[in-house]
């Protein structure tokens, strides 16, 4: 049992570090526009797509297509801003929330039309490979998956507080009015904030293609334990951001051995969203976003 | 006046046209596959969907609480009485009064938590989401609701008493009878004190808290009220598909259908839903028809990673794409419509034609 606990905790740490950058890109756009994106997941989803049909067609290594996929969905991110959310910016609250709903309906069901709901899957030769410590097993993908998850968590929060960018993001999430008052342009910090964040859930789903099945309906889990994510760690909080993905990649990953059925996993997870909802919702490291 | 004349002719249409669904005429301008029950069909379906919006827009219109778990209400409501008449014969007609008690309750649930902890805008929407798989993932996973194989409702022929009927005509005139009834309560609620309580709440909570108004007692009236009424949806659709399954029926998917016609046509008025669902629905039917997907993708990848030839490959892929691809068609339509009215006229469309047409008021 205790091995098998072990090693629960480790896969969970392992899948948290890829939670910690899905919810990265989500509190990014909250701290700064003050918007919640329905739609991150099936970002998600796309990047999955990208690296799966490179690798198909061209025969690209996902880890190729990882580093291709930044600057393509920092664009997508920057475009879908300057065009869809923008003119909403002033809207009541669940109209700006309607908007990304409707951008998840149809980056969903557009990649339903081309590609089928058919579930696919990337195989690797070193896919399943993995290697022991002290009796549990870490699959070697997951491992990179996480590494480089993490690291660009890290590379985000230097961005964030040593940058000028980064800096005048920081001050349009604390102090919008005031940030315009010392001539930071708001609206292009906008459309920095919402490519950056979309760019962070690409990324992790061109992670997670060599050990995660593909298919249209994909990103709506992820979308909700990126919330879950966020709303454990502090709406806004880059920190918070990290240490709620990795909670919730234990959460997830000890519900699937300790509850009956490894499928109600997810009803650890909400549960937990629900009760950090209810009971704290400034989450564990409210606050700031740095 | 105008809009009384208007009404009264459209449901004078409406309440006959079963009697002339397969006439000559209908016939002669309907396109083919669209005549007798299947336009029935299309329009029970605008019906439904009218009074599920309806229902979503005590709360989400009226009171301004923006659920995305509706779909939940009308989990409650289908199993209650699904589960009451295959287990103990109970006529799905108390079942359905079982049913809205039960998402009543289940609602004021989600509300009492969510209101008395002071959820607001997004944070609500992410409770009702939460709330809402919750469910689905428990009846899923519990044994007397047949868990993912669903419940199939034992078919006994044309019996009223059990709400089974062997053409589509009653069903009908059962969901045209609930979305006439379900918009005189919300004319009724426009017109009443609560109706004002709500549009204060909406408007600004902390105002309409300030001078006396119970605000968290409203919400939760808009949604128990709004809550049950879904629930009776609920027994509605599973005595006309005579099928249940909780991934078919407690999705996201579902609650946006709900929401979007509501949204179109415009919230926080008497006849958007409704306006929202003719104007919508029929097109979202026509899309399935014409472009029905079912295509494998699997084939597809395979026959992009083999050697042929690029234009050969091309070939292949329009000659997917061109018979609806792997499917979705009817909603990436409506993922355009709601990004298109939220940008350009986010009160609806009703509203729009009121300021654009109407007499000023």
């Amino acid at each position: 049992m205790s091995t098998l606990v072990a090693q629960a905790i480790v896969s969970g740490l392992l899948i948290g570090g890829v939670f910690a950058l899905i919810a990265l890109g989500l509190t990014l756009i909250f701290g700064v526009m003050k918007i919640i994106n329905f739609a991150h997941g099936d970002f998600l989803m796309l990047g999955m797509y990208f690296a799966f049909f490179l690798s198909v067609m061209a025969g690209v290594n996902p880890y190729i297509s990882a580093l291709l996929s930044l600057p393509l969905f920092f664009a997508l991110g920057w475009v879908i801003q300057a065009r869809l959310i923008r003119p909403v910016l002033d809207a009541p609250e669940n109209i700006q929330i309607l908007v990304t709903v409707g951008i998840s309906l149809v980056l969903q069901n557009a990649a339903l039309f081309l590609f089928s709901p058919d579930f696919q899957s990337l195989r690797l030769s070193y896919g399943a490979q993995t290697f022991s410590v002290a009796g549990v097993a870490v699959s070697y993908v997951r491992l990179i998956a996480c590494v480089v998850s993490l690291s660009t968590s890290v590379g985000v929060f230097l961005f964030l507080s040593r940058t000028d960018t980064g800096k005048a993001l920081r001050a349009c999430a604390e102090q919008q009015t005031g940030a315009m008052v010392v001539g930071i342009d708001v609206g292009r910090m906008y459309k920095i904030a919402f490519g950056l964040g979309t760019a962070c859930v690409a990324l992790a789903g061109v992670l997670m293609t060599p050990f995660f099945y593909i298919a249209p309906q994909v990103g709506l889990p992820f979308t909700l334990i990126a919330f879950v994510t966020v709303v454990l760690g502090g709406l806004g909080s880059v920190p918070g951001a990290l240490v709620g993905g990795l909670i919730i990649g234990v959460v997830e990953s000890l519900g699937e051995i300790l509850l009956p059925s490894p499928s109600m996993k997810q009803m650890a997870t909400f549960s937990v969203f629900l009760l950090i909802l209810l009971v704290r919702p400034q989450g564990l490291l409210g606050g700031r976003m740095t | 006046m105008r809009l009384a004349i208007f009404l009264i002719v459209g449901l004078a249409v409406l309440l006959t046209l079963p009697l002339y669904a397969e006439s000559d005429l209908i016939v002669a301008i309907m396109p083919e596959g669209l005549t007798g029950s299947a336009l029935l069909n299309v329009f029970l379906l605008i019906f439904l969907f009218g009074y599920w919006g309806q229902c979503w827009n005590i709360l989400g219109g009226y009171a301004g609480q923006l659920s995305l778990g509706h779909a939940a209400y009308v989990g409650v409501g289908a199993y209650t009485s699904s589960l009451l008449y295959v287990n103990f014969g109970l006529s799905p007609w108390i079942g359905m009064l079982a049913g809205m008690g039960l998402s009543g309750l289940f609602g004021f649930f989600v509300g009492f938590l969510s209101f008395h902890y002071r959820l607001t805008g997004p944070f609500f929407a992410l409770a009702t989401i939460a709330f809402a798989e919750l469910l689905r993932l428990t009846i899923l996973h519990v044994e007397f609701t047949g868990g993912s194989l669903g419940i199939l409702i034992p078919l006994t022929g044309d019996n009223f008493w059990d709400f089974q009927f062997t053409n589509k005509a009653p069903y009908y005139y059962i969901a045209l009878a609930m979305m006439v009834a379900v918009t005189a309560v919300v004319y009724w609620i426009s017109r009443s004190r609560l109706g004002y309580y709500m549009h204060a709440v909406r408007q600004d909570e902390q105002a309409a808290a300030a001078i006396g108004i119970d605000t968290i007692r409203t919400k939760l009236i808009a949604t128990t009220l709004s809550a049950a009424l879904t629930g009776a949806g609920g027994t509605f659709y599973a005595q006309y598909s005579q099928y249940i399954v909780p991934d078919d029926i407690i999705t996201v998917a579902l609650s946006i259908e709900i929401i979007l016609r509501t949204i179109f046509g415009g919230s926080a008025t008497v006849f958007g839903p409704i306006l929202g669902s003719f104007m919508l629905t029929p097109v979202a039917e026509a899309t399935r028809v014409l472009f029905p997907g079912g295509g494998s993708g699997t084939a597809v990848v395979q026959m992009f990673a083999s050697d042929a030839p690029v234009a050969e490959k091309f070939d292949a892929y329009l000659n997917f794409l061109s018979t609806g691809g792997g499917g979705g068609g009817a909603l990436f339509l409506y993922g355009v419509v709601l990004i298109l009215v939220c940008i350009n006229m986010p009160r609806g469309v009703l509203p729009w034609l009121q300021s654009r047409f109407g007499r000023p008021r």
